[in-house]
């Protein structure tokens, strides 16, 4: 008996290792291949074919491990942009000069800079309690 | 990946570290929770204000009328952060705090000293908190350049 009928025989009663279906396949892809066996070869060309389509097995983990690197990246990039914020909002809170005196506001710290003090333009709201104060405080400590 | 991973976090927490320096001080808190209660004056003033003639580059004042409460959370605030001070001065009484300046220990790769001054006395409170690039025996003078600075506010009367 021809080993191929052996295998196909083989095949057919679901016998067949991996190594006996490839050698199947591989013969069925030639093209000299006895008459008798003609009328396989659309099945094992569909069998190869399925196999092939199938293979996606590699290129489904690639997906996920782009959609997963895309995660992580983006999570990154979000705590990136949270950090910056925070960080953005509390420099502007700590590089504002301003006064409170009992709990209210009494200035706009866009208005005290150098130029302010350094101009001549007096203006008409002084407040003496502070700046007194904090000679006080000064002279008390640098004494 | 992993490396990477490690990296950002490394940079998180360094722009994380700058963001809240000062933050790590508990006197924070004070200036946050009776900085604009009644009975307290709080100045802040910035680099904004203090970039010409002052390397002082940070300020921060709270004077504040003397209670128990306020006594208490104070000086619970200020002995924490007193752990990782050095003492400049010191004043106490029967044992008791009066007044101190201190410099905050810092880390190597920080570039500006902190200080902290306090002071309790005559029914007030006193808390500064300051910043600059100087050494501490320097502070002394550091402190009278702002002094005029504000006397100069003061006459010219300029609002602050």
């Amino acid at each position: 008996m021809n080993p191929i009928d052996e295998l196909l025989d083989k095949y057919f009663d679901g016998e067949t290792s991996l190594q006996e279906e490839d050698v199947l396949r591989e013969y069925f892809r030639k093209e000299t291949i006895e008459e008798r066996h003609r009328q396989y070869v659309p099945m094992f060309a569909f069998f190869t074919q399925e196999r092939e389509t199938k293979q996606p097995a590699s290129v489904k983990p690639a997906n996920q491990k782009k959609k997963r690197s895309f995660i992580a990246w983006g999570s990154i990039a979000a705590s990136i942009l949270l950090a910056v914020s925070t960080f953005l909002f509390l420099d502007r809170n700590s590089n504002q000069s301003y006064v409170y005196i009992n709990g209210t506001r009494i200035s706009d710290s866009r208005q005290i800079n150098s130029a302010v003090l350094h101009s001549l333009q007096s203006a008409t709201q002084a407040d003496h309690e502070v700046t007194r104060s904090q000679i006080d405080i000064l002279d008390s400590f640098s004494e | 990946m992993k490396n990477k991973t490690i990296y950002m976090l490394l940079f998180l927490l360094s722009v994380s570290m700058h963001a809240f320096s000062q933050n790590h001080l508990r006197i924070k808190e004070v200036f946050d929770v009776y900085g604009k209660q009644e009975g307290a004056i709080f100045v802040q003033l910035s680099s904004d204000v203090l970039s010409q003639g002052s390397n002082i580059t940070f300020y921060k004042s709270l004077i504040l009328d003397k209670n128990s409460s306020r006594e208490q959370t104070i000086t619970t605030a200020l002995k924490q952060d007193l752990k990782n001070c050095s003492v400049i001065s010191e004043i106490k009484k029967n044992g008791i705090l009066e007044s101190g300046t201190y410099l905050v220990d810092k880390n190597p790769s920080q570039k500006l000293n902190e200080y902290i001054l306090y002071k309790n006395r005559d029914g007030k409170i006193t808390l500064v908190y300051l910043s600059g690039n100087f050494p501490p025996n320097q502070l002394s003078n550091e402190l009278k350049k702002l002094k005029n600075l504000f006397i100069y506010i003061n006459n010219k009367r300029l609002k602050i």
